[in-house]
């Protein structure tokens, strides 16, 4: 009952969001642009990696006959959840930055927590890109490892949003479409992002390809607008590690991110990262 | 899973494909994973799991084919190019490989629900069986028979990274229905490719032309210096706004650290990330006239 009352709460939420995004398209004079956002990912500032957000002018790309600019806003949280600093960047035509998150935002980052990207559009704009509906401030992240060492920048996009609202109790699983291979991999540093205001909870898990069972699950519990770092050894593991893995997720609410990030250590140093 | 080397007429194959490519010059072996689907227990082959089919081309050209017949039992199939080479060696170029579910008309009714809420497979990258690996989770695309009239793309990639230890390729996969008989283009597909920098400025333009039913992987550094972008100009950023092909494109962007030969690989964002009602007719038709519209 509890669990269906939250998935209603849920779904309502998301009716009344459509509702306003609508009302945006139809109106954005009136009501300002419809943009998505904020969109949300994962940042770290640790022994491995610094992360460096991306963004571009998609705007003048699309529409290379009009001369106009994108003011990109991004917000960091630390770990727990505390909002650590906020930054603004302005884009002109056909241009794109690249930048240290802690540049961006003017606050040095937590070892790991989550940021977030809005975007603006000049008001003597609005009108004229209206035709297009919803726009979205997609950006790309670079998770770049330290000078010298083995590993590549790690580049991933996210799509999904952050919320500033709670979400109550209800409980879901995210099973990823990435399978993998523990026999490869020397340690998983994985990251659960909670993108809105409430407490986050589950379980982590590998699952046989071949069955279903549980062979290794991990609990975790994140703070809101949190993010927690679960590492594993898949030596420590106790599973055969001559078999492929299946990652999946357990979470006592639906945030709206619920794709944990795997990073990948290997015996030769490098890493590798996708979001799972 | 049992491979069927023995080929059979298909009697459908759904119309979505996994696209992914060999990265034979960074020196990794590449492979794929996608989810067993099983037909439900209460319908027509129940219980059936779908055989999955690859198509290896080379060269522009079907060279061979590869039916997987999967294990009910397992949750998903995972194919690595030893076991798709091991009837045709290794190549010198790189190899286009594309998957697909073969089907019944029977399987319509519980499979078009099923790809249309967006299958995603894995493309993955590893350097020995138990070495290090690189993975990407991308969507399964549309397949386009012969004589389908496509929409030319456009591609924003932004997200390089340059360093002196690092070096960025732009992977392009570009597969198109050929009909019987028909010959691909000679000259494959023509993307035209202007390069900014993160300012703003024009730096170069370039035609390149992605095989029909093939790849191009395009190191990024070393097509701006034949096109006279001084290695300086690199630093701070650039962006390369791709429009053109007409064709079923697939494009990534690869990192690589030169020292230990690790990559990072993430897909490009199409359109319709940034524009999200894109497909609505009121939108797509003046989106395109304008996005294609030369300055």
């Amino acid at each position: 009952m509890r669990a269906a009352l939250g998935n209603a709460w849920v779904q309502a939420g998301r009716a009344i969001e459509r509702l306003a995004e609508r009302a945006r398209i139809a109106k954005p004079q009136l009501l300002g642009p419809a943009i998505r956002g904020p969109l949300v990912q994962l940042y770290r500032g640790d022994e491995a990696f610094a992360t460096e957000v991306n963004f571009v002018n998609y705007l003048s790309f699309y529409l290379p006959d009009e001369d106009l600019a994108i003011d990109f806003k991004v917000t960091a949280y630390d770990r727990n959840g505390a909002r650590i600093g906020t930054g603004r960047r302005r884009v002109g035509r056909h241009q794109a930055a690249q930048l240290p998150l802690g540049e961006v935002v003017g606050a040095a980052p937590d070892a790991h927590g989550l940021f977030t990207v809005e975007a603006d559009y000049d008001p003597d704009i609005v009108e004229r890109i209206a035709f297009l509906g919803e726009t979205a401030p997609q950006f790309m992240t670079l998770f770049v490892p330290k000078a010298g060492s083995a590993p590549a920048p790690q580049i991933l996009h996210s799509h999904k949003l952050f919320w500033k609202s709670r979400v109550p109790y209800s409980p879901c699983r995210w099973v990823s479409p990435s399978i993998e291979r523990p026999a490869a991999v020397a340690q998983y540093d994985i990251f659960v992002l909670n993108a809105c205001r409430s407490a986050l909870a589950g379980q982590l898990e590998f699952r046989g390809v071949e069955r279903p069972d549980v062979l290794w699950q991990r609990d975790y519990r994140v703070p809101g607008w949190g993010v927690g770092r679960i590492e594993v050894k898949p030596a420590e593991m106790g599973v055969p590690l001559d078999q492929p893995f299946r990652f999946t997720s357990r979470f006592d609410r639906r945030t709206p991110h619920r794709k944990p990030i795997l990073f990948r250590r290997f015996a030769d140093g490098s890493m590798s990262a996708n979001h799972s | 899973m049992k491979p069927i080397r023995a080929k059979t007429v298909p009697t459908g194959v759904f119309p979505k494909r996994f696209m992914l490519s060999t990265l034979r010059r960074l020196g990794y072996e590449v492979g794929l994973t996608l989810p067993t689907l099983t037909a439900p227990a209460n319908g027509a082959g129940s219980g059936r799991a779908l055989t999955l089919r690859l198509q290896i081309h080379r060269d522009g050209r079907a060279v061979h084919s590869l039916d997987v017949a999967p294990d009910p039992g397992r949750s998903h199939i995972q194919v690595w190019q030893r076991q798709w080479e091991a009837g045709i060696g290794a190549g010198s170029g790189e190899d286009l490989i594309t998957a697909e579910y073969l089907h019944e008309p029977s399987d319509a009714p519980w499979l078009a629900p099923v790809m249309a809420q967006d299958v995603e497979g894995q493309f993955l990258a590893r350097v020995d069986e138990n070495g290090r690996y690189s993975s990407v989770l991308t969507s399964m695309v549309p397949y386009r028979a012969p004589g389908y009239r496509f929409t030319p793309i456009i591609g924003l990639t932004h997200y390089y990274k340059f360093a002196d230890d690092l070096e960025n390729y732009t992977l392009f996969l570009n597969a198109k229905g050929i009909a019987a008989g028909e010959e691909a283009k000679a000259d494959g597909n023509m993307l035209h490719i202007d390069y900014y920098s993160y300012a703003g400025q024009p730096l170069a333009s370039t035609d390149l032309a992605v095989p029909v039913n093939g790849v191009l992987l395009h190191p990024l550094e070393e097509g701006l210096a034949k096109l006279g972008v001084a290695r300086a100009a690199l630093a701070g950023g650039i962006t390369a706004h791709c429009r053109g092909g007409a064709s079923q494109f697939s494009i990534f962007t690869v990192v690589r650290n030169r020292r230990s030969g690790a990559i990072g690989l993430e897909h490009s964002l199409p359109p319709y990330y940034y524009v999200t009602g894109i497909s609505h007719p009121a939108i797509r038709g003046p989106f395109y006239k304008r996005a294609l519209a030369r300055t």
